[in-house]
């Protein structure tokens, strides 16, 4: 610097005897605190010289140096407008002014920040001085009564009460005489306030929160959404996972006297989103994903099959994940539906987007292409009496593939009956609701079912809601005849009579081997219209088709004319017995022992009374046999022979009455096994004469 | 107090001067002699002429065996019982005497006490004949059943998961009227039915929500309303819409012709008018010859659309289309062997919009047999169908595809096995899948055990490989599905049980066991409880992964009086496992109902419920429960 001026001055003095002024370097005049300033005029020689800086400095004499000549250099240590004087004595006459003039300008460049700009009373401020001269020799006095010497540039105080302070900082080693850089520090009272980054956030995307001038710094933080966190950091972090505007509220732990800091922020709906190049790919073929507005840098990756080929830097948190970025390409090596999950910044995000590809080929995954649930009546609506068993609702399918389908029913927003059940390729697969129990109709009223499946899930099918309504009564079909536990000739055609029930367009009925036909209302099962509406009569044919020597089970049921069931009877037994048991009427005769004549199964009689002489025979031994009387519905003897032999004939007798208009007596043989099983019938007709 | 005392002894005196007749007549004690394999009966009689006659009984009767009594010399009258075959130990008896045309009892009723130290069996008593029916009683010109529910949530700020509005109103009115005369029938039925709150997108206010209406005379019948139409596979396979339906059935010929609403956008709401642009028609011409030779053609065409309430579907939903089919059936060997084959042949397309529509042809046939002979029974049928065949009436058609089905069967009383057996290739024609061959065989059989017991049981093996000749198939593996089940079932009454077991493996791919427990409990009037239990595990054997799915659920009532008063309580818990997540939810309802139909001779039925719904789930850590209070009243009648 010092070799620039003094080549500097080396110019000027060839240039100055063509005049004589103060030239200055710089140039300018102008200088920083602290900054060398030089000086040089000419016409000085043989005079005695004095130079007045205008800061009260100066310097006499003659400089023989420079013959004719004079350069000097200075440091101003303050800021301000200076006015140089050159003073000139000669001994004879002047050659140059007596007084010579230049203004110089002194800048202020040293600087003094302090962090926080606007500091609270107690917290700690960090000051720093810049471009002082001695920078580790200052002394600071904060205003407050606080000093400090022999301190360098960086130091920190706080401010233990409000107010206005000035701030002085003394340069060149502490030096107090000389003017101080200052600056006023506003030291305020603590405002409580909240602030958060980024300023416009989406869902899911983490914001950071910090609770600025709290009393103490464990906080109580209510984010709005019913997210609380309780005696933690001024600093957190918290992601929404709803879109909208929420009130965040801060408030010191433990704090109950004062009104907690509150802050609204706006949470933007989520844009991000999975695309994949095609929804269907074969097996090995190459699959694109992009995970569209992700906030990355990376995504952690699932693609339901297990892979880590990618990247195998497993997550410990999620079995099959790994981290990739935001663009991947896979390729499944089996056949079937998979679910791809990603989640944003490598899992930190808490939503997970999901996508489904189906990869054609052999899996046990079947894909439904089509599904329908209905009620009973084929229909989305039905109405049923209190109590009723005739609602179902069934679930039919058409699907690709042979797997597993399974779901469960919800009756009335209750998960209530699971199915769990193989459909093969090609077949349309109906899964009904379950016969035990059936749906629920204890309650009057509208009921609702629908179906959720699990399996297969990424289907995805919204099933629609069926409704079944209850009335508030029951709607049972009373049987008339024959009584529960009949025991029927077979060649004698029985008569089924029962009474009406309410609603009933038309009645059939039902016979079955076996229970479960009748309280699962199969499908096969053959229901007889009954045209008389309540009193049935076999044909033939169906006579026949009802099996013999055991017990059959029958029902009657209402249904409009649609065919829906509106009202059902209870399940009978009877049983139709070929018989074995011989009973033969060897005498008729009156009550003083005359003989009637009598025709094949028929007499006529004047008398009130008949006796009966008849033989039983039985075609193996028996412990007991019991033959019973009816006359006109009654029963008017029970004979108990014991220790029947085989073929042995043995004889009864037995009175009925003979009443005006005739009457029907017929003769009952039980073996008394358990439970009984009728064994022999005969019959024989009264008639009045 | 004396003219009271006088009082009674005067009442005292004309009552036996009254009945003094009476006495007197019943006032002979009979004697009985006991003597070996007979009771003797005897009588003096202090007037009258007789005869005198014994009336006894023994125990379970309800009439009375009548013996004459004889004169003795000695002026008394006696009768002889043999005991050889009397049931039971005590013999109830009586002594009449005939005079003019009936019977005076002349002794009080006796009984002959222990007359036989030997047991009789207890027997099953049979009641009496059959009750005879009602006779056809006056029916009013139409019949008219309605019903009325409403509800009112009590606590307006309590939501249940499922949301439900304060006010709820649902009803029903059924109008409906039948006539049978000779071989006339007419019926009409329809119901009305409000349903609040509903889905005002899709559902009126008011729907038709089934209808009827009936001709029948002789051979010919016609139907307008919710027809179901049923012809065969290839056509339409249970076809339920609204519409119209004429069919003629002949001894030897059959005629059906259709129209339906294809617009099943409200499905049965609304009246169910048919839309022009959606509806298909159908018509169907058979002849029957002798019942041997049996031939039907038919022709099928319309419009389709899957919006629906009740189908759930990723096909496209507009569907448009007509066929042909014919369709024959040869009885042989009485009945016993039947071959049947059809044809069919379909121009079909659907598209995502009906502009895009655009039809394609292709056929199908089939050819089987059925035999039957006393407990054997065997059935097999070839099929081809096009890849592009279709029918507008039957969504879950199955098409290209090609195989054999069979099936041999035996039947021995409440016994029955069957062994099935398929091979069919799948995918023929199509682009993206590659062929796939089928081949399943497996075992069935239901034995009913008694009359209360049924067990059943089913083994499978199907084997699905890729037919590599179609150059499509770029993994050479096949898979194979073992499944293996078996159920049992209990039903006595009220009371049911069905308990079934189940696992199903595709082999590398998964592993699947599920078990379900259906109980039906009825204790007499009072209680019935109705759980189900159920248990699902599913493993993914490529990679160990497990999850697990159990639930309970119950339906019970308890009657606090009978026809007046009951407690209804469901609850359910499900709980779902998996290596991703875990949740669980509950729920718990109990209802307190009031029926007063009896109060009002049934007729008018109301009913007053107080009910109330608790829900409760958990998703990982998040957690949620509500609560629901309803008073709900309805009425019927």
């Amino acid at each position: 610097m010092k070799k620039t001026l003094v080549l500097f001055f080396l110019l000027a003095a060839v240039v100055a005897p063509l005049r004589s002024a103060i030239v200055t370097s710089p140039s300018s005049g102008v200088v920083n605190v602290g900054q060398s300033l030089g000086m040089y005029v000419t016409c000085g020689m043989g005079s005695s010289c004095t130079l007045y800086w205008g800061d009260g400095s100066s310097v006499s004499g003659i400089d023989s140096q420079f013959t004719g000549s004079f350069t000097h250099f200075h440091i101003y240590r303050n800021p301000g407008a200076y006015q140089m004087r050159f003073h000139r004595s000669y001994g004879g006459t002047p050659t140059c002014p007596l007084d010579e003039y230049r203004t110089i300008t002194v800048l202020e460049n040293r600087t003094l920040t302090l962090d926080p700009a606007l500091p609270a009373v107690g917290q700690t401020v960090t000051f720093s001085a810049g471009n002082f001269i001695t920078p580790t020799d200052l002394a600071w006095d904060f205003g407050d009564g606080t000093r400090l010497s022999d301190q360098g540039s960086v130091v920190t105080h706080a401010y233990a009460r409000a107010g206005a302070y000035t701030l002085r900082v003394y340069d060149w080693n502490g030096n107090l005489k000389t003017t101080p850089v200052s600056t006023t520090v506003n030291v305020v009272i603590p405002v409580r306030q909240i602030v958060y980054t980024p300023e416009l956030p989406r869902v899911d995307q983490e914001v950071l929160f910090q609770a600025a001038n709290f009393r103490i710094a464990a906080i109580d933080w209510n984010f709005g959404d019913g997210t609380l966190l309780a005696n933690v950091s001024p600093a957190v972090a918290h992601r929404f996972q709803n879109p909208g505007t929420f009130t965040v509220s801060a408030i010191e732990h433990g704090y109950t006297n004062i009104a907690p800091a509150t802050r609204a922020i706006t949470i933007l709906p989520d844009n991000r989103s999975l695309s994949l190049s095609s929804p269907e790919v074969r097996v090995n073929e190459e699959l694109t994903v992009t995970a569209v507005n992700f906030r990355g840098p990376l995504v952690q990756w699932d693609f339901g099959d297990g892979s880590t080929a990618t990247a195998p830097v497993p997550v410990a948190a999620r079995p099959g994940a790994f981290p990739g970025p935001l663009i991947m390409t896979h390729s499944y090596a089996r056949a079937g539906n998979y679910k791809i999950t990603a989640r944003d910044e490598n899992g930190a995000s808490a939503k997970t987007f999901a996508a489904a590809v189906r990869v054609l080929g052999i899996s046990d995954s079947v894909a439904l292409e089509i599904a329908e649930i209905t009620l009973d009546n084929g229909k989305y609506y039905q109405v049923v009496p209190r109590n009723s068993k005739a609602v179902r609702a069934q679930l039919k399918m058409k699907m690709r593939g042979t797997g597993i389908v399974s779901g469960y029913w919800i009756v009335d927003g209750q998960p209530s009956y699971f199915f769990n059940e193989t459909a093969y390729q090609g077949q349309v697969k109906t899964i009904p609701t379950p016969e035990v129990p059936g749906l629920p109709t204890f309650d009057p009223g509208m009921h609702t079912i629908t179906l959720q499946l699990t399996r297969p899930a990424l289907d995805m099918a919204v099933f629609p809601t069926l409704r079944y309504f209850v009335l508030p009564y029951e709607n049972i079909i009373a049987l008339l005849g024959p009584n529960d536990g009949a025991v029927l000739k077979e060649d004698e055609a029985a008569s089924f009579s029962w009474e009406r029930a309410l609603g009933g367009s038309r009645y059939q009925i039902a016979f079955s081997g076996s229970l479960f036909p009748l309280l699962r209302a199969d499908a096969d099962l053959a229901w007889h219209e009954c045209p008389d509406q309540t009193r049935y009569a076999p044909d033939a044919e169906t006579w026949r088709a009802i099996g013999r020597d055991r017990w059959t089970y029958w029902q009657v049921r209402a249904v409009d004319s649609a065919g829906a069931v509106v009202a059902e009877s209870g399940i009978r037994e009877m049983k139709v017995i070929v018989p074995g048991a011989r009973i033969s009427i060897r005498r008729i005769s009156d009550m003083d022992g005359r003989d009637i004549a009598a025709g094949p199964g028929e007499v006529a009689s004047r008398a009130d009374w008949l006796l009966v002489h008849g033989t039983l025979t039985y075609p193996a031994a028996a412990e007991y046999l019991v033959l019973r009387v009816y006359a006109g519905g009654e029963l008017v003897d029970q004979l108990l022979f014991r220790d029947v032999r085989q073929g042995e004939e043995r004889a009864f007798e037995t009175s009925v009455a003979n009443p005006a208009g005739g009457s029907r007596v017929a003769f009952e043989v039980l073996k008394s096994s358990s439970p009984s099983v009728l064994v022999g019938y005969e019959e024989l007709r009264l008639r009045r004469e | 107090m004396a003219n009271k005392l006088a009082f009674i002894a005067g009442t005292w005196l004309l009552a036996v001067c009254v009945s003094g007749q009476s006495l007197q007549r019943l006032n002979i004690l009979p004697r009985v002699e006991r003597a070996a394999g007979q009771v003797v009966i005897r009588i003096t009689p202090s007037r009258g002429q007789g005869p005198y006659f014994v009336h006894y009984r023994t125990e379970g009767m309800s009439g009375f065996q009548v013996r004459k009594m004889e004169a003795e010399p000695s002026g008394t009258q006696a009768c002889r019982i043999p005991t050889a075959n009397l049931y039971g130990r005590d013999i109830e008896y009586y002594v009449a005497e005939k005079r003019g045309g009936g019977m005076a009892d002349v002794t009080l009723r006796h009984t002959i006490a222990g007359f036989t130290e030997k047991n009789s069996p207890e027997i099953y008593f049979q009641e009496g004949a059959a009750a005879a029916a009602p006779g056809r009683r006056w029916e009013p010109p139409v019949n008219v059943n309605a019903s009325l529910s409403t509800s009112h949530k009590l606590d307006p700020n309590s939501e249940s998961e499922t949301g439900q509005q304060r006010y709820s109103a649902n009803g029903n009115l059924r109008i409906y009227r039948n006539i049978v005369k000779d071989d006339t029938q007419f019926d009409f039925d329809a119901n009305f039915a409000h349903v609040d709150p509903r889905n005002s997108e899709i559902e009126k206010a008011i729907n038709l929500s089934s209808m009827m209406v009936r001709y029948k005379k002789g051979a010919i019948q016609f139907e307008a309303g919710d027809v179901a139409i049923n012809e065969t596979e290839f056509t339409t396979s249970y076809l339920n819409r609204r519409g119209l339906r004429v069919e003629i059935t002949g001894d030897n010929f059959s005629l059906n012709t259709f129209y339906t609403n294809s617009q099943q956008k409200t499905g049965f709401d609304g009246f169910g008018v048919p839309d022009t642009d959606a509806g298909i028609f159908g018509a169907a011409a058979g002849v029957n010859l002798k019942n041997t030779l049996k031939l039907r053609g038919m022709f099928l065409s319309g419009k389709d659309n899957l919006d629906s309430k009740t189908v759930s579907s990723s096909e496209n939903p507009y569907r448009q289309g007509n066929m042909f089919s014919v369709w024959g059936e040869l009885n042989l060997l009485a009945n016993s062997l039947q071959l049947n084959g059809e044809f069919s042949a379909s121009r079909f397309g659907s598209a995502a919009d009906p502009a895009l529509l655009d039809q394609a042809s292709d056929t199908a046939w089939k050819a089987g047999l059925k035999y039957n002979r006393g407990i054997l029974s065997l059935a097999a049928d070839y099929e081809s169908i096009g890849d592009r065949f279709n029918s507008i009436a039957n969504l879950f058609l199955q098409n290209d595809r090609e195989g054999l089905s069979s099936s041999l069967g035996l039947t021995v009383k409440s016994f029955s096995w069957m062994v099935t057996y398929l091979d069919k290739k799948n995918y023929m024609n199509n682009p993206l899948q590659d062929m796939l061959h089928q081949k399943r065989i497996g075992t069935t059989l239901n034995w009913g055990l008694g009359t209360h017991f049924r067990v059943g049981a089913d083994v499978s093996r199907d084997n699905l490989d890729y037919d590599s000749t179609t150059g499509l198939q770029t993994s050479t593996s096949d898979m194979n599905t073992y499944n293996y089940s078996a159920t049992l079932g209990y039903v006595a009454g009220s009371t049911g049980v069905n308990l079934s077991l189940g696992k199903t493996e595709s082999v590398n791919f998964t592993s699947n066991l599920n078990a379900s427990l259906g109980v039906n409990l009825r204790f007499g009037s009072f209680l019935t409880l109705s759980p189900t239990l159920s248990y699902q595990q599913n493993e993914t054997l490529s990679d160990g992964g497990k999850s697990t799915i159990y639930n309970a659920y119950l339906n019970s009532e308890i009657t606090l009086i009978p026809q007046y008063l009951t407690i209804t309580i469901s609850s359910s818990y499900m709980n779902n496992d998996s290596p991703y997540s875990t949740s669980s939810n509950w729920t718990a309802g109990c209802n307190l109902n009031f029926f007063a139909a009896k109060l009002l001779k049934d007729k008018v039925r109301p009913s007053l419920s107080l009910k109330s719904m608790f829900q409760g789930g958990k998703y990982g850590d998040v957690k949620s429960h509500s609560s629901l209070f309803n008073l709900q009243a309805d009425i019927a009648f």
